[in-house]
């Protein structure tokens, strides 16, 4: 068994000034990278990947009408999966791996943002304007 | 009952409330602003506090033990995830334990940052690069978990050190400090 390290951990102090101030530069870095993304103008194509390979563009922005990409259980790990897509953006709607996590992620429309389905080893990356922006906007 | 026996127990109570966290965890609505199936990270708690006062293999136990459970509840890739992150943060927070001086906020927020880190690069081999886009939402909820880790370890240890004999937690080389 090991020795107890109890010691170590007693006379420490929570926090220092210097602690605080590294802290809050982590912090500050991160949520300017954030808000980035979040002003981000929406994008108009979407790549769907599998295990890092490119499986599926789709150029969401011109869809008149929803569109449903089911994804081959034998491609992503056994998980099966629905994605729609329409002019407003696109999400999973239907996954059957346990936790769920990017069905719940929702619909994405902003240049760069992504939705993982990990147990599929699936990406969904929404990247620049399309074709039609010309025309919609 | 011999000191050997109490620590087994005392140990095994905090793998059992290392599991309960995590469950806890995960009946947690989603976060607001963060990514879906970002974790807090709170049975960081008992990891961490395990590093700094059983020790670095039975913290590491507790860290495995409560990847075995991720794998059965949630699946492999949690459980991947889980295993993975678990352990490297509790040797992290251990070898900062060990090897510094630094407080104690910087043991947690170290052990969380470490933890989160660990799970984006499970999430990078898994799905290249996308995942990144994730890193700095991550980072922040590594350093506020990491500063309540932190802060539970604090508060925790004076209460704890007082009964410490019961659950066969003794201090280190027979020393008797008192602060």
């Amino acid at each position: 068994m090991s020795k107890f390290t109890y010691e170590l951990a007693r006379e420490r102090k929570f926090i220092t000034k210097k602690n605080i101030f590294i802290f809050a530069a982590i912090v500050l870095v991160c949520a300017a990278i954030w808000l980035f993304y979040a002003l981000a103008p929406n994008g108009g194509t979407a790549e769907i990947k599998l295990d890092g390979e490119l499986y599926e563009t789709v150029d969401f922005a011109s869809l008149e009408a929803a569109k449903e990409i089911f994804i081959d259980p034998n491609l992503a790990g056994g998980v099966e999966l629905t994605i729609t897509a329409d002019s407003t953006g696109i999400s999973v709607t239907r996954a059957t791996c346990p936790d769920k996590t990017c069905v719940e992620t929702g619909k994405i429309v902003r240049a760069g943002e992504v939705i993982i389905c990990l147990p599929a080893k699936l990406s969904i990356t929404v990247s620049g304007a399309s074709d039609a922006d010309a025309i919609t906007y | 009952m011999k000191l050997e026996t109490r620590r087994i127990a005392f140990i095994g109570l905090l793998a059992a409330l290392a599991i309960v966290f995590s469950f806890l965890e995960g009946l947690l609505p989603p976060l607001p602003f963060l990514p879906h199936g970002a974790k807090l990270g709170l049975s960081n708690i008992v990891t961490m506090f395990a590093a700094g006062t059983t020790g670095i293999f039975s913290a590491i136990a507790i860290a495995v033990i409560k990847g075995i459970f991720a794998f059965l509840t949630r699946g492999v890739t949690a459980g991947i995830m889980s295993l993975f992150g678990g352990i490297l943060s509790t040797l992290v927070m251990w070898i900062i334990l060990k090897k510094t001086k630094a407080s104690l906020s910087v043991v947690g927020v170290g052990g969380a940052l470490t933890h989160n880190l660990a799970q984006l690069t499970t999430a990078f081999f898994l799905t290249r690069a996308a995942a990144f886009y994730y890193a700095p939402f991550m980072l922040i909820l590594g350093v506020i978990t990491g500063l309540l880790t932190g802060a539970v370890l604090k508060i925790s240890l004076p209460p704890l050190m007082k009964v410490s004999k019961h659950f066969g937690i003794e201090k280190a080389g027979g020393k008797t400090k008192h602060e």
